[in-house]
């Protein structure tokens, strides 16, 4: 048991699926489906800005909207104050001057598509589907802009729909410096005493091809913004030399979400969703869960959102003939994260997050303590190369964490428990191929610290994947 | 004492002959015939555009009139056809960032678009036939009109809550966009619903208006708006918009250039290689260096002349899938054409105007991807006015500008580059009556 244990450390075999597993979910989200992204269309397009470009300062604002009191028939300030104000966020006071110029001139289908491009970006997509109607009906719209209109109308029908589904396929290659986590030196000590590990237990490359599949579901209660949703998340991998590590692995989250209007707090919800998934490794059976967890989301402005999660697992470890002694990990783990993401511009975002996570076990040695913290940019920018069908995104983030045992493992010492640090850094680089396929690219290194040797290692890992969004 | 200054309605205006102050609570920033407004023991008056309108003024329209009232914190109402609405009182604080206002809505259709009175606590006070309602954060729809067979109702468009109450007593709430409070066949109940599509497409129509008029605004306002928003066919000899400031502001001696605007539809135009009858339409902007010699020319009406070139050009890293692009023109073979009217002025504090440049342009065609070239270049006249009231001297008058944009991926997602326009000029300022 001994043996099995320092020859395949367990804790981290399903964290590589985990986070190719979370890639594809954030890819997916990012990527959405077909809808059109509406942060990222212009608001006033450039090309109707009439003079001099001001900064979208309050004193400028103040500026054009007395001039603008003072002389509501003048285009060019009506124009610039709508530029400004889009630009500054105030969506409504861009569309309360375009619906002005819409009562100048109320046939045009350009005029009537930025109407549509600006409630679109509200969220009030009923709204913004009459706007492109309306434009790909005016006398003068361009079969360009009945095409842009006709996207943008499927996507406010996705976004109103009843029932909506999103997804995705992952399909990819990746190789790691340290597919099996290994001890980065053949020795280490147990109880002060030299011992050589077995070549299974030390660092080993390997090369994996995997698969990730996302799906979201919602169904829309009709009662204010209550909805149902579900995910399912499934992984698979299949290791060149370690087949150990071949894993199959799935989890789905189920439940309502609420819309916490109703008490007052706007733009925001909370969901509570019951939580179930298995993980295979080799074919063995390995890890069943069962949860519940709660998530509340808020949108602090268009552009900035937080979510604060808790959830509860209970994971029950199965033995196997490989892993004959992993069932002692068998406990309840709870996991409290919050996050923010926040679009700067167009062209880039932020975000971060931190967890707490307690995790316990039949024993005090597989019990833990966890805290961590990430934090990465998003860039996304026109393709340097004639490859894809669209602008290229870039992403860099980066965390640390620190894991401590509550009580020593006497095969490593008598007094002292285990304590852990990590420190990561990911590339992700995206490219659409096609309207709903993506090319990925990812590097990523690892480093892990760890007072027991066994647990001290180094991976640097790259792969290359295709995602189809749906 | 806080020393700044509560803004009761925006405005003050001293109007009629009898010295009453009467208080003007916003301004009519369009209407289309009719709307007429009828203050409190006086006679009534058609509205046009830029009339203030005054505290507990009732403002009707008949069935084709449409209005837009503007507050001094950026709140709207647009008023529909055969619709009443009084604003009772308007409050804003400015240095509070606060606003309150209250108005009463009779029959018609109506849209609120809040400005700060939205954003602040019972900010936003609407008395209508179904109760008072209570607008947090956004745009809301009302439809007091039954046209179409429609109940009474009021959409939430986006924002955070709209409460429906009668004396106190809150009967309905909205929390969610795309939902609305419908009276029920009762008259007496109230329920929520989705907002039907149809529900918002025929507001759409009732406060778009119809063609052939104007909001009232000036009929070359309206050209702009059609020109501005239909770029990718302009009318010929059609002003670009936006280039004729009617308040010019400071333009003597600036530096640096102000920024000429390149339109990405005009781009998508020109980088397409089957567009050999399109025309594309630079709309620039810029100001210019004006250095006189000569005698001073105390006031009067003056004008400049002059000449230069520009050149167009744009550098890409790809374009049309790596091939060749092509553009052609409509001023003839390889040529295209460049109309830009610049501000002018003032000069000084008291001078005004403005200037019209133009020119024309050979093409090149089949530039390979990679490579910047200049794309066109010509001699182009300037011509100007300004009004001279403050002393500009006479003499040389010269400028440039020098402008790249990037292009704009959306419309043609083949090509990734710059493209940019500049030029420079030399001139004579020639005072008219020395």
């Amino acid at each position: 048991m001994l043996r099995a244990r320092l020859d395949h450390p367990p804790a981290r075999l399903w964290r590589a699926g985990r986070q190719i597993l979370a890639l594809a979910v954030a890819l997916a989200a990012a990527l959405g489906a077909n809808a059109p992204a509406a942060t990222a269309a212009p608001i006033v397009p450039e090309s109707l800005v009439p003079a001099a470009r001001l900064a979208p300062t309050p004193e400028n604002r103040h500026m054009l909207f007395q001039k603008m009191l003072a002389d509501p028939g003048n285009v060019d300030i009506a124009l610039q104050y709508a530029e400004l104000s889009s630009q500054a966020g105030d969506i409504e006071g861009a569309i309360s001057t375009l619906e002005r110029l819409l009562i100048f001139a109320p046939k045009l289908a350009r005029l009537n598509f930025e109407l549509g491009m600006l409630y679109f970006r509200l969220g009030s997509y009923d709204v913004a589907s009459a706007y492109f109607k309306s434009a790909s009906e005016a006398p003068d719209a361009t079969p360009e802009l009945k095409a842009q209109a006709a996207a943008y109308l499927s996507g406010a029908d996705v976004q109103t729909a009843a029932d909506r589904t999103l997804g995705s396929l992952m399909f990819g290659a990746r190789y790691q410096s340290n597919a099996n986590g290994g001890a980065g030196s053949p020795w280490i000590y147990l109880n002060n005493v030299p011992f050589e590990l077995n070549s299974t237990a030390q660092a080993d490359p390997d090369a994996n091809g995997f698969a990730a599949a996302t799906m979201h579901f919602t169904h829309d209660l009709q009662s204010q913004g209550d909805r149902l949703d579900a995910d399912v998340n499934l992984y698979g991998s299949l290791y060149d030399k370690h087949d150990e590590l071949n894993t199959l692995a799935g989890e789905v989250q189920a439940g309502p979400v609420f819309n916490l209007g109703r008490f007052g707090l706007s733009n925001a919800t909370l969901g509570i969703h019951g939580i179930a998934g298995a993980v295979r490794l080799r074919g063995d059976p390995y890890l069943y869960t069962l949860g519940l967890g709660a998530v509340a989301t808020h949108s602090f402005d268009p552009l900035t959102t937080a979510h604060a999660r808790v959830d509860f697992r209970y994971e029950e470890f199965m033995d196997s003939d490989l892993r004959p002694d992993v069932s002692s990990m068998t406990g309840g783990r709870t996991r409290v994260s919050v996050d923010v993401q926040h679009e700067i511009n167009p062209i880039l975002s932020i975000n971060a997050a931190t967890y707490w996570e307690r995790k316990l076990a039949e024993i005090g040695q597989d019990a833990d303590w966890e805290v961590g913290v990430t934090t990465g940019v998003t860039v996304r920018f026109p393709r340097p190369i004639p490859l894809g069908s669209g602008p290229w995104s870039a992403d860099l983030s980066g965390g640390l964490l620190e894991r401590k045992y509550d009580t020593p493992d006497p095969t490593f010492s008598a007094t002292d428990a285990r304590h852990d640090h990590e420190a990561f850094v990911q590339g992700v680089l995206t490219v659409p191929i096609a309207p709903t396929w993506s090319a990925i690219a990812t590097v990523g290194y690892r480093r892990a610290l760890s007072n027991y040797g066994l647990y001290t290692y180094n991976n640097a890992s790259g792969s290359l994947a295709v995602l189809k969004s749906f | 004492m806080r020393s700044s200054v509560v803004l009761i309605c925006g405005l003050l205006a001293l109007l009629g002959t009898s010295g009453a102050v009467a208080q003007s609570v916003g301004v009519a920033s369009a209407v289309n015939q009719s709307a007429m407004g009828i203050e409190p023991s006086k006679a009534s008056r058609t509205m046009v555009i830029g009339d203030q309108v005054i505290h507990n003024e009732k403002i009707e329209t008949d069935g084709k009139g449409l209005l837009q009232i503007l507050l001094a914190d950026g709140t709207s109402f647009t008023v529909g056809p055969s619709s009443s609405i009084v604003i009772d009182s308007f409050v804003y604080d400015p240095s509070a960032n606060t606003a309150k206002v209250v108005a009463t809505l009779g029959k018609g259709v109506f849209r609120f678009i809040g400005g700060r009175t939205s954003k602040s606590p019972d900010g936003a006070v609407l008395n209508t036939p179904v109760g008072t309602v209570g607008i947090r954060g956004g745009i809301s729809d009302l439809d007091f009109s039954g046209h179409g067979g429609r109940p009474f109702h009021i959409d939430m468009i986006f924002g955070d809550s709209i409460t429906l109450s009668h004396f106190g007593q809150e009967l309905s709430r909205i929390y969610q966009s795309g939902y609305s409070i419908v009276l029920g066949p009762d008259g007496q109940h109230f329920t929520i619903v989705k907002t039907p599509p149809g529900w918002t497409e025929s507001f759409q129509h009732a406060l778009a208006g119809p063609g052939g008029q104007h909001g009232g605004a000036p009929h070359n306002s309206t050209t702009k708006v059609e020109t501005a928003f239909n770029q990718t066919s302009p009318a010929p000899g059609s002003t670009p918009p936006g280039t004729t400031p009617s308040d010019p502001t400071q333009l003597a001696d600036v530096t640096p250039p102000n920024q000429p605007v390149i339109s990405d539809t005009t781009w998508a135009q020109i980088n397409n290689s089957d567009l050999a009858n399109s025309e594309a339409t630079y709309l620039g902007q810029f100001s210019y260096t004006l250095s006189a010699t000569g005698s001073v020319v105390p006031t009067d009406y003056n004008s400049f002349t002059g000449t230069g070139d520009f050149g167009l050009y744009y550098s890409f890293t790809e374009h049309n899938g790596g091939g060749e692009a092509t553009f052609a023109a409509s001023d003839g073979p390889g040529g295209f054409g460049i109309n830009m009217e610049v501000p002018v002025g003032p000069v000084d504090a008291n001078s005004t105007g403005a200037a019209t440049y133009s020119g024309s342009a050979t093409a090149y065609t089949n530039v390979p991807a990679g490579d910047s070239y200049i794309y066109g270049s010509g001699p182009f006249n300037v011509q100007g006015s300004f009004n001279n009231a403050g002393g500009v001297t006479a003499g040389a008058t010269s400028g440039g500008f020098d402008y790249t944009a990037p292009l704009y991926q959306g419309e043609n997602p083949d090509s990734v580059g710059t493209v940019g326009i500049n030029g420079s000029f030399t001139g004579t300022l020639q005072p008219k009556n020395l």
